[in-house]
């Protein structure tokens, strides 16, 4: 197969990036769209020029690192797949195929397709975590959990932490993250402790440095760990929560 | 070399991860903003429900003009004589104004944060109904916003936009039994001015922008207002369709009925 | 025995087998060990002299502690964010010492601890299939054939325990029965249910646990995030490792810290192998410049090759993904009986299947343990049975097991796993049998570490499958999370303090002093020579040729002719390398060449070293099957002379020079040594 790949190329964060047209003539519809990018390195490589930098780790869908827009949206064409998990398939014979680094004003450009993400880990530093020190957590059989809820807890403890729910969204918004961190937090026993401490904490983090929810659901489509779109309520929910018990936090 | 610690300051320092922020977010916060949106849109679908209700008189088969000039009586004398007059009238006025500046502020604000925050590549998107409606909230708003302007010149205040007949007047007299009242022919000012076809067009349209509008922010207001059950969620996007269909079909059909001449 | 894993005559007469078959095939020249390799000394691993059962309780019993107020005084370094890393650093943190986190990650949660899917061991014994901390260690030592300690496995079981109380407390949802109990699942090589797991996402739940209980030390303060920063190099002075250098991947900018102590939690070396189911970031460099500083290399021969992967089904795909060991439980492994057969294989009658597992071991069939199915599967291929484009795979069929239990009970035990087959191969495994083929994924070798978890580097330690403790010659299914997790929060929070407390009153060694510098500058001058070299091909080239090496001499089954002719490709390999290495773009900014081209060059030396372990373990282990050294298709150890954990030294003359292999002697007291058998 022959693809044509227009490429945002980025020196560095403040540098004026643009597009750089290259075709990829041995691409194979097995590929999946990072080894397509890997091809195109290659090629990259043997004629002395830089190879194209982008980030991917596991490729198997569960580690967050990959992620890159491809013709506008987050991943590739098919939803709720990984960038790992995309693939030349999709394209037709002679497609011109877009790369593009995660849009959203909180992901500034490291280099070409790879960005910033620090930004939602900030958010989970704020609160998105579990006071227990090692050692001092009582015995796990002696706390009842039901099924259902450690089944629903999964649900939102599923994310990879990838941002494409953040590029994905015309606002930048990143409530899907954080509601899926909360609801999943709120679902289990250790977390309540401080549910409401952290809802406060957490979402001021989110509006420091992410935008806010339309409700569109863009997020939830594009999402590689089919986070329910059902977390960007779980924001508001446990704010409004945390607003009613007047215990002064942070 | 006592405090080493210290001396290190001109050693290249390995850079250290940026942790959270220690000042306060943006006021208002977004998340509040989002529920004052919500709080408010509430007020609004409530009001336009009650507003639907007094419109539907008009298709009542017997003496439409009588029921529906009654109930715009009523509403002027509405908790009479608990509060006098028109008291009630204007809290009420004053209660939807208030709740326009804070929905239409929230919007702005929240539109700005957004736009603030969207990123530089252009986008392709799913053409969901509710990308399609959601990205367009801050339009069809905006619409709603100029739509209420013409609405209030043409039917309560009666200035620029009004119709020719257009009176405030005491014109109608209401007969309860004995006693009559003297009262302003609503009834006759719509009729009169959804005999103009341009205005009749424009308030067919204005109604599907509302429902567009309705349908996507009763779906937000579940969002704002954390509803995460299963069933509550189902439920309000059947909802949110419904009262949106109820608003456009029961509201735009009244112009369509005046031109049409089924009602006169 | 019909057919037998295949000898090296065998794959001399198949020169199709590999790219390398064009040289020196079947040489039988004698070989000369002590051509390669010094025997060294006996290494004391610091082992209690008690019953292995009560060994941890007496070491803790003996450690030096630190007062409170001095632990801030203290600066320890930690290199990676995975279960170990992440946990060692946030218990440290908790504890109040002075904690500097390293990752080349940009957040800790990408590490590889993330990909585990199966779950995690724990003997907590709840249930009435009389489990037991001994049964558990019993399990562990005789799975990893011998070659590791009891005592580390003693511990691993007894803090296992709280593992899992401490990790679902921090948030991992662990699966729960109706009752709303802990639910536990059976897994190969064990016949009790101690498994604890969250779907197939259990390292994920448990990496995103620890990642977060990291993130608060973070945000408190006692942790420091050193993020996209990649360890080049250990610094060493007065026998101590005093801190690590560090090259920042987005400004290329190398820079030392020092402090106390350093822990390297960087995960293992399978990568080496070119495409494995590991991460393609994963790396050996911090443990092998470590080795290259003093540290010794424990058993670097003993690499985990899991029987189903998905093969490659590209020319240009980039790696392994790892398919869960459960579905064997269910699926049935067959071949055709005819070479190249390239019918759909749903057409292919059960005569033409040859179910080679299921006729070759009666008793176990699919369910064999890992080492016996990939050599076998292996077999098959190589003997030109594979199937798929390429010829690599063989079928992983659930046509019986559909039939059986209905195609709904199916899709309810595995179906993440379908939907990730059918994602990555585009086929549905409900109409189409899988194509499955053995990959490197674990390594059980690492650096060496006594019972403290120290290497032979007095303030350097080790943990996760950074060092070679626990699993001995091959690891369990499921406890490798559980290593990770015990070394992290149960094992390196006691053994670390004990070595600071020698320490109280002494600053972090200056960062301008004489080594710091010199170190500095040892990493600047190779990543020079890097960037300088005048070569026509990238470093993927160059690991695409040495995986092809490895995968043809040193991987399911291996002989010393096909070793030392391993040993010869690699040393020319590694000239070519120099001569011919071109690493485009500069060292001042983000490039990814430059870093693949280090970890290259890394990978160029372990696999020399790796192969000459192969070749002096003069045995079959584990994972390590030298075809010398079998009882019908079945490893055989030799106790007599080889029970022990070989460390290597790496040798004061360099990399060219022969390397010191010095032995740690294993005794067992607990599990008496004892022959495995399958049939």
């Amino acid at each position: 197969m022959r693809l044509i790949l227009e490429v945002w190329r980025q020196e560095s964060p403040d540098a004026e990036g643009s597009f750089e047209t290259h075709e990829v003539l041995d691409a194979t519809p097995e590929m999946s769209l990072l080894e397509l990018l890997d091809r195109l390195n290659h090629q990259l490589v043997d004629n002395d020029q830089e190879p194209v930098a982008f980030e991917s780790d596991c490729r198997e869908g569960i580690c967050g690192t990959c992620g890159l827009d491809v013709n506008g949206v987050p991943h590739g064409p098919e939803d709720n797949v990984p960038a790992c998990g995309q693939h030349v398939r999709s394209f037709a014979d002679g497609q011109t195929v877009r790369f593009t680094p995660f849009r959203a004003k909180s992901f500034p450009v490291i280099r070409d397709l790879i960005v910033d993400r620090t930004g939602l880990d900030r958010i989970i530093q704020a609160g998105g975590t579990i006071a227990v020190d090692a050692g001092t957590a009582p015995d796990a059989d002696t706390l009842l959990v039901t099924h259902d809820d450690a089944e629903r807890a999964l649900d939102f403890a599923a994310c990879i932490g990838c941002g494409a729910c953040v590029s994905a969204c015309p606002n930048g918004a990143a409530y899907l993250f954080t509601g899926a961190k909360l609801a999943h937090l709120a679902l289990i026993p250790h977390g309540k402790q401080e549910r409401a401490k952290r809802a406060r904490s957490m979402i001021a983090q989110m509006q420091h440095e992410f935008g806010p929810c339309s409700q569109i659901g863009e997020c939830a489509l594009a999402c590689p760990a089919e986070i329910p779109l059902v977390a960007i309520a779980a924001v508001n929910r446990e704010r409004l929560r945390a607003g009613f018990k007047w215990r002064k936090a942070n | 070399m006592s405090s080493g610690i210290q001396e290190r300051s001109d050693v290249d320092q390995i850079p250290v991860a940026k942790r959270p922020a220690t000042s306060p977010p943006p006021r208002p916060q977004t998340w509040l903003l989002k529920v004052i949106m919500a709080a408010t849109g509430s007020v609004f679908i409530m009001f336009l429900l009650f507003h639907l209700a007094g419109n539907l008189k008009v298709y009542l088969p017997d003496d439409p003009q009588g029921h529906f000039n009654e109930y715009a009586h009523w509403l002027r004398g509405l908790l009479n004589p608990l509060l006098p007059g028109s008291t009630f009238l204007w809290i009420f006025r004053g209660t939807l104004v208030a709740c326009l500046i804070l929905h239409v502020y929230s919007g702005l604000t929240l539109w700005i944060r957004a736009h603030r925050l969207r990123g530089r590549h252009p986008r392709k998107v799913h053409a969901t109904k509710h990308h399609l409606i959601g990205r367009t909230m801050l339009w069809s708003g905006l619409i709603i916003l100029t739509f209420i302007v013409f609405h209030l010149l043409d039917l309560t205040i009666g200035r620029v936009v009004e119709s020719k007949q257009f009176s405030t007047a005491p014109t109608y007299t209401l007969t309860h039994g004995a006693t009559t009242t003297e009262v302003t022919d609503a009834y006759a000012n719509l009729i009169h001015s959804f005999e103009r076809w341009p205005v009749a067009a424009f308030y067919v349209l204005v109604m599907v922008v509302i429902a567009f509008h309705l349908s996507h922010g009763i779906w937000s207001i579940a969002n704002d207002f954390g509803a995460t059950a299963h069933r509550v969620r189902s439920l309000i996007l059947l909802l949110a369709d419904i009262v949106a269909l109820v608003v456009v079909i029961g509201n735009a059909s009244i112009p369509l009925a005046v031109l049409a001449g089924v009602i006169a | 025995m019909n057919a037998r894993p295949q000898t090296a005559a065998a794959r001399a007469a198949n020169p199709s087998a590999g790219p390398a078959a064009t040289q020196q095939k079947g040489a039988s020249v004698a070989i000369d060990i002590d051509q390669m390799r010094v025997v060294g000394r006996p290494v004391d691993g610091q082992v209690p002299d008690v019953h292995p059962r009560d060994a941890w309780t007496d070491r803790k019993l003996h450690y030096n502690l630190v007062n409170p107020n001095n632990r801030r005084r203290f600066k320890i370094i930690v290199v990676g964010t995975g279960l170990s890393g992440a946990g060692a650093a946030a218990a440290l943190g908790e504890l109040g010492y002075d904690v500097e986190v390293f990752s080349f990650h940009d957040v800790p949660r990408r590490a590889h601890s993330i990909a585990a899917q199966g779950g995690i061991n724990s003997p907590r014994a709840r249930k009435v299939d009389n489990d037991s901390i001994d049964r558990f260690v019993k399990d562990t030592v005789k799975g990893g054939d011998y070659r590791g300690r009891e005592q580390d496995a003693y511990r691993l079981g007894e803090e296992g325990i709280r593992v899992i109380n401490h990790m679902q407390a921090i948030g991992t949802s662990f699966a729960r029965e109706y009752g709303g109990q802990l639910a536990t699942r059976s897994f190969g090589g064990v016949q009790v249910s101690r498994t604890y797991y969250t779907r197939g996402q259990t390292g994920q739940q448990l990496e995103l646990a620890a990642a977060h209980a990291l993130s608060r030390q973070v945000a408190a303060g006692t942790c420091k995030l050193h993020a996209r920063q990649e360890m080049l190099d250990l610094i060493v002075k007065d026998g101590r490792a005093q801190g690590i250098v560090v090259r920042d991947l987005v400004t290329g900018k190398v820079r030392a810290q020092t402090a106390h102590a350093v822990i390297l939690c960087t995960g293992g070396y399978g990568n080496i192998y070119y495409k494995a189911t590991l991460a393609k970031n994963s790396n050996a460099t911090a443990i092998w410049r470590a080795y290259k500083r003093g540290a010794y290399f424990a058993n670097p021969c003993f690499v985990q090759i899991h029987p189903t992967a998905l093969p490659l089904m590209s020319q240009w795909q980039s790696k392994k993904t790892l398919m869960s060991e459960s579905l064997r439980n269910d699926g049935r492994i067959w071949a055709p009986r005819k070479k190249q057969d390239d019918r759909d294989p749903n057409t292919i009658p059960e005569a033409e299947r040859f179910y080679f597992l299921e006729e070759r071991y009666p008793a176990f069939g699919n369910l064999v343990p890992r080492d016996v199915a990939s050599r076998n599967i292996r077999e098959r291929i190589d003997a030109g049975y594979g199937v798929g484009s390429l010829r690599n795979a063989v079928y992983l069929d659930f046509k019986t097991g559909i039939e059986r239990l209905g195609a709904k009970l199916i899709r309810e035990r595995y179906s993440n796993l379908f939907d990730m087959y059918e994602e990555l191969t585009g086929e549905d495994p409900f109409t189409t049998p899988m194509r499955i083929a053995p990959s490197v994924h674990f390594t059980m070798g690492g650096l060496w570490t006594d019972y403290d978890q120290m290497t032979s580097i007095p303030g350097l330690f080790a943990g996760g499958e950074a060092s070679w403790a626990y699993h001995g010659a091959n690891r369990l299914g499921a406890n490798s999370l559980l290593s990770g997790c015990v070394d992290g929060w149960f094992t390196l929070p006691y053994s670390v303090p004990n070595y600071l407390a020698g320490l109280l009153g002494q600053e972090p060694l200056d960062p301008r002093d004489q080594t710091v510098l010199d170190t500095i500058n040892d990493v600047r001058a190779g990543l020079d020579r890097l960037l300088e070299n005048d070569g026509a091909y990238g470093a993927d080239h160059f690991h695409a040729k040495l995986g092809a090496i490895m995968d043809r001499y040193a991987s399911v089954s291996r002989d010393p002719e096909g070793l030392a002719t391993a040993i010869g490709m690699i040393r020319e390999l590694r000239q070519e390398f120099w001569r011919d290495v071109k690493v485009v773009g500069q060292g001042d900014r983000l490039n990814q060449e430059l870093e693949t081209a280090g970890r290259v060059a890394d990978y160029l030396e372990l696999a020399e070293l790796l192969c000459v372990d192969a070749l002096d373990r003069d045995e079959s282990a584990g994972a390590h099957f030298r075809t010398d050294h079998e009882i019908d298709g079945e490893a055989k150890r030799d106790d007599e002379d080889w029970c022990f954990c070989s460390a290597w030294e790496f040798p004061a003359a360099g990399v060219d020079a022969k390397p010191i292999r010095n032995f740690e002697p294993l005794t067992f007291r607990a599990v008496p040594l004892q022959q495995r058998n399958y049939k």
